[in-house]
């Protein structure tokens, strides 16, 4: 599987009035770092609107009007060569998993694209401490940087509808925890992704009761650990 | 308040969208046609975030429990007022009892329904908008159902200078069509800008990008538009990291048939984008019925900034405008 | 007065329509008598038409046809200046017969612009 690698860092215009930083290099925890710096001095710019880090990347949401695109191009690339890249992780949250089976529905696609049993895609898993590089799609732990090579396995070229709800599933060179289901909400989704394996305990990421409503935040850490593996 | 007598299903109270929560992994929705809603509140002299029903299932009916004055904008869906017509972009005094029904557009899909005063639901993370798939924002997180009860915002008695109310000229004749050379009347032009990808499609994909329509299919929604097109857009496969995407990129699938993300896209994902429609020009894609065939146009940042000060220029002036011919109740 | 100048007005149409010269009205003490003109019982039996007037000045652009039924108070077209549209409303519930001026022709205050039957 190849992935997108840029030589330089860039910033290309994503229409009139957004932006998207992408680092150089390979996808590192440091880089991410320099993105979270970044996105914090970035945020009080004039014209910036809204901000999300993506995984190696940054997206500035600019004002149609007021933002300056052109400029604001040019002063991301300026500041992101000497943003310094550290900073302190977040705290560490383990989590149970049913890997394969019901709940993981897409185990064995998997290991045929990978080749490798379910016990070694398991074990390969829920071996190293992730952290949470980037949001994702909705509410909940977004992107999970740390995979083992062995398991990067190119998306869906067709999306599927999964269950919603605790989902562990892999996505290129990323991973995923799917959210407890809030009440409402979807309880299927589209993705590219594999689904792997099911949380039984996972906690609750975003609870609007609270202000700010997010329960976990980009850096904390996530270890999951095999609770049963299932055919 | 509006009480909600029959409607279809996926419509919704929205406003511009959220800002400020692409950090939680939400994305900004808010209303499709972001220019009919700002039409019908400019209209009545509201805030111009201020909430409104999004119609795109028809039809609804409406009955007010108070008089007001309340404006229908977007796709002209044959509005009845107590069985007497409706023109498009049409602000009225309504009474107390009286009943709004949007029958259904002939052309263009989306109609707006907008209250002097708003729809007054909670404000949620910044935005009165709907986040239809994770349930909050709007009335109760959800899409309208017959037997809700809608509040409206306070605001100053209304009345028109003349009974029937007044008409707003739309945006689609009042404001500038994107210039496409070969485009057939009833095309959809829209402007683009090339976007992190686009270089690295070949050359017959990037012509074909520019040069042939692109068909909305019907697996086209709030969350976006599949395109078909005679050519397909080709790339060598790669796999992109995950980033933050906007509502009007343009990714490409595998099949190189282009999707365009809207208000209730992704808010990150991995396809490449080979363009990114500007947000002058979503309004028009929000229209774009299935089977209505869209042309792309070249763009710049600097076009898109000028093009967004036409929008806000038009809506300022029918603002300004509306108050002529409004008056105190 | 029993009756009101628009009743009489109404009244004195029947009765041209119907061929009628005198009527006469009464109620408690009063009463009225309505003579139409020399000449006037001869007239054609016309039906009674109104019409659609501008509200302001501006560029007539009607939204109704020749042949359509409306309503009382329905707008039938616009009188457009800048971006605004002010309506041309029907008088009564009728037919329209025909318009009175070219679409997109200037038009002002109390111009008419639908006749109605």
């Amino acid at each position: 599987m190849s992935i997108v690698t840029l030589e330089r860092a860039r910033v290309t215009p994503c229409g009139g009035s957004a932006l998207l930083l992408e680092a150089e290099g390979d996808l590192t925890l440091p880089t991410q770092m320099g993105i979270w710096n970044i996105a914090d001095e970035i945020r009080d710019w004039p014209g910036v609107l809204d901000l999300q880090p993506g995984m190696n990347n940054l997206l500035v949401v600019l004002d149609p009007v007021e933002g300056d695109a052109d400029a604001t191009a040019a002063r991301i690339l300026a500041r992101w060569q000497d943003i310094p890249r550290t900073r302190t992780l977040g705290r560490l949250i383990e989590v149970d998993v049913v890997y394969g089976g019901e709940g993981g529905m897409d185990m064995q696609e998997l290991c045929d694209i990978v080749k490798l049993t379910p016990a070694e895609v398991a074990a390969r898993h829920a071996a190293p401490e992730y952290v949470i590089f980037a949001p994702g799609v909705s509410p909940g732990f977004g992107y999970l940087f740390g995979l083992d090579q062995r398991l990067f396995c190119p998306r869906r070229q067709v999306p599927v509808m999964r269950p919603a709800g605790g989902g562990v599933a892999i996505g290129g060179a990323q991973s995923n925890l799917g959210a407890p289901i809030r009440p409402g909400a979807a309880t299927m989704n589209p993705t590219g992704w594999y689904v792997i394996g099911r949380a039984t305990n996972p906690p609750v990421p975003f609870d609007l009761d609270y202000d700010p409503p997010n329960r976990v935040s980009l850096g904390d850490r996530i270890r999951f650990r095999i609770e049963r593996l299932d055919a | 308040m509006i009480e909600i007598i029959e409607t279809a299903p996926l419509n919704a109270v929205h406003d511009l969208g959220r800002l400020g929560t692409r950090c939680y992994g939400i994305g900004r929705s808010g209303a499709m046609d972001r220019v009919a809603l700002a039409a019908g509140n400019a209209m009545l002299g509201n805030d111009a975030n201020a909430a409104g029903i999004e119609v795109q299932l028809f039809p609804i009916v409406l009955r007010f429990t108070v008089d007001t004055m309340v404006a229908v904008t977007g796709a002209d869906a044959g509005a009845l007022l107590d069985g007497v017509p409706v023109p498009a972009f049409w602000a009225m005094p309504v009474k107390a009892g009286q009943e709004l029904e949007l029958v259904s557009p002939a052309d263009g899909m989306r109609s707006y329904v907008t209250v002097a005063g708003g729809i007054d639901v909670p404000v949620v993370l910044g935005s009165r908008t709907t986040a239809l798939r994770d349930a909050f924002g709007g009335f109760q997180g959800r899409a309208l159902k017959a037997g809700d009860m809608l509040p409206i915002g306070a605001a100053p008695a209304l009345a028109a200078r003349e009974a029937a109310g007044f008409g707003a000229a739309s945006p689609w004749h009042a404001v500038t069509r994107p210039a496409c050379g070969d485009a057939a009347p009833d095309d959809i032009t829209l402007r683009v800008v090339p976007a992190g990808e686009y270089e690295q499609y070949d050359e017959p994909s990037q012509a074909a990008l520019w040069a042939q329509p692109w068909t909305v299919t019907t697996q086209s929604n709030r969350q976006g538009y599949r395109l078909q097109g005679d050519k397909a857009l080709v790339r060598q496969p790669l796999e992109m990291r995950s980033h933050g995407i906007v509502p009007g990129v343009v990714q490409v699938p595998p099949s190189g048939q282009p999707i365009i993300q809207l208000s209730d896209g992704n808010s990150a994902g991995g396809y490449p984008k080979i363009g990114v429609v500007i947000d002058a020009d979503l309004w028009r894609v929000a229209q774009a019925a299935p089977g209505r065939r869209l042309r792309f146009v070249p763009c710049t940042p600097a076009l898109a900034r000028e093009a967004e000060r036409e929008l806000a220029h038009y809506l300022d002036t029918l603002r300004r405008q509306s108050a002529w011919v409004r008056r105190a109740a | 007065m029993i009756l009101s100048p628009s009743q009489i007005a109404e009244l004195t149409a029947l009765m041209r329509a119907h061929g009628v010269d005198t009527l006469e009205i009464s109620e408690g003490a009063d009463s009225i008598r309505l003579v139409a003109a020399a000449g006037a019982a001869a007239a054609p039996a016309a039906p009674a038409t109104a019409k659609a007037t501008a509200p302001g000045v501006g560029t007539f652009a009607p939204l109704a046809c020749p042949g359509q039924a409306v309503q009382p108070g329905q707008v039938l077209g616009t009188i457009d200046a800048g971006l605004v549209r002010r309506p041309v409303t029907a008088p009564c519930a009728g037919t329209i017969l025909r318009l009175l001026a070219e679409p997109g022709s200037l038009a002002g205050f109390g111009t008419p612009l639908f006749e109605i039957n």
